[in-house]
Order: C-alpha cells, then sequence, then structure tokens
C-alpha cells in the first residue's frame, strides 16, 4: 500500500535549514498495524503528513495505492486523498460549531454523497464507535475520550483505506486510551491498515511493527509477536 | 452542502458575538447611509421624470445679446411668446405660461385674510402636465375667468371639512378682493417636481390687473412658458425655425442675433444652473455630489471594516480550515462557503440597513430639508439585491482567496503565517479608511467655520433685534414706485405715532428692500460717456440709513430737514465710488452729468447687503423713486417691489414686544396679516443649503470615524491575539502593564499619522473647492487639520486601548501556555 524510498524533507527559513527526514525507507502492506516511535522532533509527523499527502517530501519517491504522489499538487493530493486516508490526531480537531452527527458526515459532503446515503453511513459509523446517543450533541459536550471516537468515527466513515493516527491517545487519560486503542485494534482487524505515531510504548504494543525514528533516520523495525487484542 | 454552510455560518456568527455585531451593524449603517443618500440623488436626478410626455416638454428661454456685455438671458418670457410660438410653429401641439404672485385670501369678506402664492396657468397646463385632477372637469376648466383650482391641502385650509367645489373664495386682486369659484381640486405636485403650486386661476383673469403694455412687449418678460411638441417634432429642426420667427415679430425692431428664443428640456431645469432661475426651483448639482461622495466612502469603509474583520477572524478560522481540508475539502469548497458567509452576512447587513434606512428616514428628511419616502418597489429590491452581492463580492474576497490557501498541516500544527501580513495590504487598510476619516472631519470643521464666519462676519449694519414688518403695498397698475414709497412712509409714521409710547421699540424705519433679500432692484444704463454700467439700488426713506447703522464716510446722510434732499439726493456706497473711479463722489451726478437734478450727497461704507457669496456690488439709494428710474434702460427684480417696515427693539421681553407690534399693525393696516421676521434670521437662512451640507458632513464623518474604528478595534484584536506570546514573554520579563499598551498603540498610530499626511492635501484641495463659492473666506488655518488628525488620534486610541490594556493585564503564564 505505501512504499518510501529515499524520503527527505527538509525545512527551510530564511537562515536556517532543518532536516526532518533523512533517506528514509519504509513499506506498509494492506492490512497492516504499524507504530511509529521516537523522540520529539525526530520527524515522526513530518513522516505521518507525508504519507497522508498533506505534505510532499523534498527528495525521494513515494508510492500510495501503486500511484507515485511524490509531486503532485495540492489538488491532486486532495483528489487521492478523499475517500481513502483517514485522521485522528492528538487534540482530536473536530469543528466546535458542528455537531457529532454533522461532524461524521463532513467527509461524506465533500464526497458528493446523497443525504440519505450520508445519513445511513454516518449513522452506521456512530452505531460502531458507539456514539449515537450523542449524535446531536456539540464537541464541547463530550468528553476526551469520546471526541475521539467521534473522530475515529469521522476517520472511517467514508471506508477509508489507511488511518494515519497523530499520537491519538496524548490527550486522554490511561482509561480513555485505552478505549481508543482498542477500537484502533478492531478496525484493524477488520481490515483497515493503521499507521499511528505515539510516544507510548503501551500503545505501540498494540501494532504488529514498531519503526524507530531518530533525527529523521529510521533507526529499528522491530515485528511483534503475539500483539495484544 | 449549501445547508452545511449556512449552519456553519450562523453558527460562527452567533458564537463570536462581538465581531458578527461589529460587521453587521457597521455595514447596516453604511448601506442605510448610502440607501437614504441615493435615495436623495435619484430624486435629485429624476426631477420633472414623472410626466409622462416629459420627453417632448421644454420651457423656453429668451436671450437678448445688445453686444458690449449688454446681455438679457431669461427663461421667464414675454407673454407674447405663447401666441407667437403657436401662430408659427407647427410642431407646437399645446403651450401653458404660469406666472406666480403672492397676495391675500380669505373665504368671505368677514373671514382673515392669509398670504397665499397664487399662480395663473393657461387651460393648456392641465393637459401637458400630469398633476393629477381629483375633483372637476379638466376639459372645461378656466373656460370662465373667475375660476380657481385649488390643493386639497389649502382647500382643507379654507373649508375644513366641508365639500370645497362650487364654494367662493376672495383673493385680492389689482387692489380689491374679487370673487373665484373653486372648479377643481388637484393633486399636490410630487416632491420631484420643479412645477409647484397650492392656488392656480386662470391666466386670462391675471392679464386684467397687469399692465396692458406688457402684454404685448417683446422686452418686458414674467411668465414661464413651457411647449409641448409633437411626437414627430425635431428640437433642432423646430429651433432653426425661431429666428424668421422673431424677424416677423420684431419687424423692424428685429437685428440678427440680437433676440433669441430657444427650448429647455423639462427634465433639465432642476439641476442646470447655467440657465437663470425663471420661477421653478433649481438645485446646485455640486451639494449631491458632494452627498454621494459621502455615501460611497461611507460604504467602501464598511467594506474595509468587513474584510479586515474576516482577517482578524481568519486566526479562529483557520484550525477549522485545516480540518476540512484533511478530510477532503479542496480550495473551491472553502471558498463558496467563505463567500458564502459574506454573501449571508452581508443579505443581513443590507436588510437591516434597509430597516434602519426606513427608521431614519424622518431625521434624514430633516437634515436635508427634503420630504422623500421609502417604497419597496422591482427598482428598489433589485438595488439593494445588487448591494448585497457587490459587497459580498468585496468583502468576502479576502477571506475567499487567502483563507481557504491554508496548509492544513500548518494551521493544524499552529504553525500559521498569514500572508499578507507583513505585506502593507492590512496596514493599507487602516490608512485608507482613516485618510478617509481624517478627510471627512477635517472638511467637516472646515465648514463649520466658514459658517460661523459666515454668521459673526460685520455686514456693516446692525441686524440684531431688527425686526422687519412685510406691508401690503405692492407695485402695479394701479401703484407705481413713486406710490408705494409714499404710502409706506405714511403707514410708518401712522405706526410711529401709535407706538410712541412703547419704549420697547427704539428706532424705526421704511424702505423697499431689506438686506438678504434675494436681488434688490438691479439696473442697467448708459452712463455720459455711452458706456455701460450695472447698479442695484434701493428706495428708504430719511431714516434708514441711522436707523441700520450703515457707516457714512462722506458726505452726509438723508435728513428729514433738508427738503431738498427728497427732490435731488441721492447715496452711493463706496464700490460705486470705485466703479467710477472717482476720487470725490459728493456732487456728482447719476445716472450722468446730463441729470443735474440727481446729486450724490454722501457715500456709505460698503455693507453686505447680499449673500457673502458675492462681493459688495456698487449701490444707490434715494428718498425718491423717479431720481434713480429716469435714465435708466433696464430695470429687473426677483422680488417684486413691496416696501417694509423695519424695527429696532429692545433685547427685553422680545415675545411681549412682538405681540404688541401686532396689536398696532392690526390698528394701521387692518386686513393685512402680521407677517414679520427678523433681520438676522432671515440673513441666517441665506445660508441653509452650507447648514445643511454642514449638518449632513457633520453625522456622515461622525458614523466614517464610528465604522473605521470599529475595523480599528477588531484589528487591533487580530494584531494582540498575533502577539500574545511576546506580551507574555515581555511581561515575565518585567514589562509593565503601560509600557505593553505603548507598545501596542504605537503601530497603530504611526498609522493613523500617515492617514493625516495623506487627507490634509485632499482635504485642502476639497474645502479651497467649495470655498470658491463665496467672495468672502474665513482664515483657513493649519491647526484645523491638526484638529481632524488630533481627534483621529485620539479615538483610535481609546479604541485600541480598550484591547490592548485588557491584553497587558492577562497572567503570562496563561498566554505562554496557549501557544
Amino acid at each position: 500500500m505505501i512504499q518510501a524510498k529515499n524520503l527527505k524533507k527538509v525545512y527551510s527559513t530564511e537562515e536556517v535549514e532543518t532536516t526532518a527526514l533523512n533517506n528514509v525507507n519504509i513499506e506498509i502492506k494492506e492490512g497492516e498495524f504499524v507504530a511509529i516511535m521516537g523522540p520529539s522532533g525526530c520527524g515522526k509527523s513530518t513522516l505521518l503528513n507525508i504519507m497522508g499527502l498533506l505534505d510532499n517530501p523534498s527528495d525521494g519517491e513515494y508510492h500510495f495505492l501503486g500511484h507515485d504522489v511524490s509531486n503532485r499538487t495540492e489538488r491532486e493530493r486532495a483528489q487521492l486523498r478523499k475517500g481513502n486516508i483517514g485522521f485522528i490526531f492528538q487534540s482530536f480537531n473536530l469543528i466546535d460549531e458542528l455537531t457529532v452527527f454533522e461532524n461524521v458526515e463532513l467527509p461524506l459532503l465533500y464526497l458528493g454523497m446523497s443525504a440519505d446515503e450520508r445519513k445511513e453511513k454516518a449513522e452506521a459509523a456512530l452505531e460502531r464507535m458507539s456514539m449515537m446517543h450523542r449524535r446531536n450533541h456539540f464537541p464541547q459536550q463530550l468528553s476526551g475520550g469520546q471526541q475521539q471516537r467521534v473522530a475515529i468515527a469521522r476517520a472511517v466513515v467514508a471506508n477509508a483505506k489507511l488511518i494515519l493516527a497523530d499520537e491519538p491517545t496524548g490527550n486522554l487519560d490511561s482509561d480513555h486510551g485505552n478505549e481508543v486503542m482498542k477500537v484502533l485494534a478492531e478496525l484493524n482487524e477488520q481490515g483497515t491498515t493503521i499507521v499511528m505515531v505515539t510516544h507510548s510504548p503501551h500503545d505501540a504494543d498494540f501494532a504488529m511493527r514498531v519503526i524507530h525514528l531518530f533525527d529523521g533516520h529510521v533507526v529499528t523495525e522491530n515485528m511483534q509477536e503475539g500483539f495484544h487484542v | 452542502m449549501l445547508k452545511n454552510y449556512i449552519k456553519i455560518a450562523l453558527r460562527s456568527l452567533f458564537k463570536q458575538k462581538m465581531y458578527s455585531f461589529i460587521n453587521i451593524s457597521g455595514l447596516a449603517l453604511g448601506v442605510a447611509c448610502c440607501a437614504l443618500i441615493l435615495l436623495y440623488t435619484t430624486n435629485e436626478w429624476s426631477f420633472d421624470e414623472f410626466h409622462s410626455k416629459s420627453d417632448r416638454i421644454y420651457r423656453a428661454w429668451t436671450l437678448e445679446d445688445y453686444g458690449e456685455g449688454d446681455i438679457y438671458f431669461n427663461t421667464v418670457t414675454p407673454f407674447v411668446l405663447k401666441p407667437t410660438l403657436e401662430q408659427s410653429i407647427p410642431e407646437v401641439e399645446q403651450i401653458a405660461r404660469r406666472y406666480v404672485f403672492n397676495d391675500l385670501v380669505k373665504r368671505s369678506e368677514s373671514d382673515e385674510s392669509f398670504s397665499t402664492s397664487i399662480q395663473a396657468v393657461d387651460p393648456e397646463f392641465f393637459s401637458i402636465f400630469d398633476f393629477e385632477l381629483l375633483r372637476g372637469d379638466s376639459e372645461q376648466l378656466f373656460s370662465g375667468l373667475n375660476e380657481v383650482v385649488l390643493t386639497p391641502e389649502l382647500a382643507n385650509q379654507y373649508f375644513e371639512n366641508e365639500d370645497p367645489l362650487q364654494k367662493t373664495l376672495l383673493i385680492m386682486m389689482g387692489g380689491q378682493f374679487q370673487a373665484f369659484t373653486v372648479t377643481g381640486i388637484i393633486e399636490k405636485a410630487p416632491s420631484n417636481s420643479s412645477i409647484q403650486y397650492e392656488l392656480l386661476i386662470p391666466m386670462e383673469k391675471a392679464k386684467t390687473i397687469l399692465n396692458p403694455n406688457s402684454l404685448l412687449n417683446w422686452y418686458s418678460v414674467t411668465p414661464e412658458t413651457y411647449v409641448l411638441l409633437n411626437e414627430q417634432a425635431d428640437l433642432t429642426s423646430v429651433q432653426a425655425k425661431f429666428p424668421a420667427m422673431m424677424e416677423q415679430a420684431l419687424g423692424e425692431d428685429y437685428n440678427e442675433g440680437e433676440y433669441e428664443v430657444g427650448l429647455q428640456p423639462i427634465t433639465d431645469i432642476h439641476l442646470n444652473t447655467e440657465f437663470p432661475v425663471g420661477i421653478a426651483s433649481v438645485s446646485d448639482p455640486t451639494y449631491s455630489y458632494i452627498l454621494g461622495a459621502i455615501a460611497l466612502l461611507i460604504l467602501i469603509i464598511a467594506c474595509v471594516n468587513f474584510m479586515t474583520l474576516s482577517i482578524s477572524r481568519s486566526t479562529s478560522r483557520a484550525k477549522e480550515v485545516g480540518i476540512r481540508k484533511t478530510i477532503g475539502a479542496e480550495r473551491h469548497h472553502l471558498m463558496y462557503q467563505f463567500w458564502g458567509e459574506a454573501l449571508l452576512m452581508s443579505v443581513f447587513s443590507v436588510c437591516l440597513g434597509a430597516l434602519l434606512s426606513e427608521f431614519l428616514l424622518p431625521y434624514f428628511n430633516q437634515l436635508s430639508g427634503t420630504q422623500l419616502s421609502l417604497q419597496l418597489s422591482a427598482d428598489s429590491i433589485l438595488l439593494y439585491s445588487g448591494l448585497a452581492l457587490f459587497i459580498s463580492l468585496i468583502a468576502g474576497i479576502y477571506p475567499a482567496l487567502v483563507l481557504s490557501n491554508f496548509k492544513p498541516i500548518e494551521v493544524l500544527k499552529g504553525k500559521l503565517q498569514i500572508k499578507g501580513d507583513k505585506s502593507l495590504f492590512r496596514k493599507g487598510m487602516v490608512v485608507f479608511q482613516f485618510t478617509i476619516s481624517i478627510f471627512l472631519i477635517a472638511c467637516t470643521l472646515m465648514v463649520n467655520k466658514q459658517l460661523d464666519f459666515l454668521r459673526s462676519k460685520d455686514l456693516g449694519f446692525q441686524k440684531e433685534q431688527v425686526v422687519i414688518l412685510q406691508t401690503d403695498l405692492k407695485l402695479g397698475p394701479q401703484m407705481g414706485f413713486s406710490q408705494i414709497t409714499q404710502e409706506s412712509v405714511r403707514k410708518k409714521e401712522l405706526f410711529e405715532s401709535q407706538i410712541s409710547g412703547n419704549s420697547s421699540v427704539l428706532d424705526l424705519a421704511s424702505s423697499i428692500y431689506t438686506p438678504a433679500q434675494q436681488g434688490w432692484i438691479g439696473v442697467d444704463f448708459k452712463d455720459a460717456d455711452q458706456q455701460t454700467r450695472r447698479m442695484n439700488i434701493n428706495f428708504v426713506d430719511a431714516d434708514y440709513l441711522n436707523m441700520m447703522g450703515i457707516k457714512v464716510i462722506e458726505g452726509r446722510s438723508f435728513s428729514d430737514e433738508i427738503t431738498s434732499d427728497e427732490r435731488r439726493a441721492i447715496i452711493v456706497n463706496q464700490a460705486l465710488v470705485d466703479d467710477y473711479g472717482w476720487d470725490n463722489a459728493i456732487g456728482k451726478k447719476l445716472p450722468g452729468s446730463n441729470f443735474e437734478d440727481h446729486e450724490i450727497i454722501g457715500v456709505v461704507e460698503n455693507f453686505n447687503y447680499q449673500s457673502l457669496r458675492t462681493v459688495v456690488e456698487p449701490l444707490a439709494m434715494s428718498i425718491n423713486p423717479s431720481l434713480l428710474l429716469s435714465g435708466i434702460a433696464n430695470i429687473g427684480f426677483f422680488n417684486s417691489p413691496s416696501p417694509r417696515i423695519s424695527l429696532k427693539i429692545s433685547a427685553e421681553n422680545i415675545p411681549e414686544t412682538i405681540k404688541n407690534l401686532e396689536q398696532t399693525w392690526s390698528a394701521v393696516s387692518p386686513g393685512t396679516p402680521f407677517d414679520f421676521q427678523f433681520l438676522d434670521s432671515s440673513i441666517d437662512s441665506q445660508y441653509r443649503q452650507e447648514e445643511r451640507l454642514q449638518k449632513i458632513a457633520i453625522s456622515g464623518s461622525t458614523l466614517a470615524i464610528i465604522i473605521a474604528c470599529l475595523g480599528l478595534f477588531g484589528l487591533a484584536s487580530l494584531m494582540i491575539s498575533r502577539r500574545v506570546k511576546e506580551i507574555g514573554i515581555r511581561k515575565v520579563l518585567g514589562a509593565s502593564a503601560a509600557s505593553i499598551t505603548l507598545l501596542v498603540n504605537k503601530e497603530f498610530t504611526i498609522l493613523v499619522l500617515v492617514s493625516i499626511l495623506l487627507a490634509i492635501p485632499m482635504a485642502w484641495y476639497a474645502i479651497g473647492a467649495w470655498l470658491d463659492d463665496f467672495a468672502y473666506k474665513a482664515d483657513m488655518g493649519f491647526w484645523m487639520y491638526l484638529l481632524a488628525g488630533g481627534i483621529a488620534i485620539s479615538i483610535s486610541w481609546i479604541t485600541i486601548s480598550i484591547q490592548s490594556i485588557k491584553a497587558a493585564q492577562v497572567n503570562p503564564v496563561n498566554s505562554l501556555k496557549s501557544e
């Protein structure tokens, strides 16, 4: 599903040049659950953004679903992103002015689906996350764990093949965090590919494979044996 | 999708109540102001267009040119023009003349009479124009001589609830009351008609009281002549026939090019100041341009506000943009969304503005001296929709283009850098708004100063506590100038003897004209050297100059003791002496040395008997009218000469004095109305248009600065929200709240200073152009511009400080944590 060859990402301001990723080579197959770990500033989020087609690499090749997407325009990347990739953020990133249902429905709106279809899919996603009873609430009225479940519902509502999670439990206490990890593991069991950035070894235990980054390099790649469910 | 946008738009409107309020109220104010002024200007520009035949109706003019500047251009015409046109020009369908005079009208012999504007018209008046005849038969109207047609308002004044038709009304004609029968009721003319009336009588009747010579004479001009051409007529070819017509009409008096006749479209009358004023009112188009410009400036300020506030809101919308983009929104989705929001907001504002304009209309009418009404028509709906669309396009352009271009990862990571932040765009907007505001403030101050100057300038005579009484004496076939002046002096003396016990009347005198009456008698004549000269004249009694405090600088004033004064004495002003270039005017003769008896006995200092728009023109005064009228080729007057008595009263208990005067008046002049005015207020009334401009300028500039400050408020909050971290760090390092307030205010102060520099030359130019209309100008000191700038700086400081003081007091722990 994902092939990255010699990925390089350099951020430059007027005077300083910072290399966030340097010669990163990664391959992720469909149905995998991969965790990316490493200290702050090692390039985890940068890698996730490139994988999620939110950003272009400065150099190297990146293939997503068989397409070379290393140097696509914003518009082309947006087209490919739609319906294929779901995002989950540490700070949930729900739109405060929209209700739970409307937040979940939003990706379908941009896919141009009819109202009936949207209703059906959004309700199914909420049902799956056990959030139907909260469908008319606004994000601020929910607990952190609930907000993250809504965010997951939004990520999966369009049947995304890949879910990218950026420290999904970073803002949650351990109970709620566990809950969210279980949901992700379930999704993975049902066939969704998941790539997750995390600081937490506990969360990483849910993944099949852990990639360690340090100063923009891949240092180790471990296959986990018999990960927990 | 649309539903989603509207939902988001409404919810974010409600969530950020402050911004929404500023944005919507600013725009609504701008729209209301614009709508009202637009209403006023469209009214001005659409004068007389309501007549269904307005494209075929013309007003005739005459132009006599005898060379050497000896030109008489008039839009009032000879009576004889109508029959002549009817005979010689086949394209003429109908012609109606109108002639207006004031006289007394009452219901019956025993009733009190009222001075009323009486309009004599030809019967064609009712078919050429679209004035609606509410009652009566338009075919039969004015078939008799003693018929009268009234407006419902006037009919109500005389007959109250009775049916006015076939009732009798007594109208003073040629010195005696005559009975007229009411045969029609006609709707009052709309406010955008240059022809206004309240009482109409047949022209044929009016002719009976006029000098028979003037009815046949081509050199005596009295009525306006309105010509309706037939549908096939071509104006150029019609006008081409006029020289031949005049040649035939004047016979041997005709010289080519000396006597021209022409036609002016009726729709051109109201705003064309190049034609002389006839009976129809004329308005200076400059004032509608100025008003239009003020409206446009205010609307632009409001739109700019909308933009700047949208930018300031964009930081809080950035996250939403980021999320939407990550989950699949494309740029065009977001552009539609933001443009849609702007449209929603502007539709909201325009609706609110429309309501507000309805609410403000009575005040606006008062301000502009109009009687406009707002009607919801297809046109106005189209106009409002257009306005909403225009505003949303302009105001939504920045958020639509810039917000939609945010990079999702940057905003989600909080690394947002709004493009254009470093550019001059944002600062340019502030400078733009403040330049306009300061310009308007400076202009308002200048208009104020000029008006103060006009009101307080020493006019060279006593204007306070002078009451002027209008006599009922009028120049006419029965009464010449000599009779009315003699009769007026007699009335004055009678009045004087009656009031002699009253200590509140200090002095009194009579004259044909008093200051502030537009155009005293203007005369043209050839002096001994055959040079054409112009002067104004007035006939006064021996006490007038003394009573008015007009200073005699050479020779002496008129005297009751010197009986020859009445026969031969003339007093002139300095301007006349300068015009002739005399070293010593005393003993000189007017109009020339061949008039041995017309001797100048005194010269008075120039006093401003006309408005301060014009310099003091040459003036001659005498007790005896024939002294100044013999040897004069041409006489013209705007107001028909009617003597007035001027009284100097004491400043104490003025209402009581007026009451006493009224009682005395009814004994001296029974049956005539007590028509009085204060000289100072009638002098002030000459500047009514300027006063209106002043009021509108004050309202306009206040509105502009309010709207600009709303924008500044929003911008300051934007800037502060971006500098939260900097402010936090400064505070941790020990900065005081005052120094932080100063830091934030400084940036905006520089912008306002730049605006002052830009606004000064603009205001200087505009004020200079406006002052060109005045012969006497207030000194426009540079400090006025500084004052305008000072006002702008102070108001902007208050606005910004509300935000910056708040920001400076925030606990730095909170502001640093939020980063």
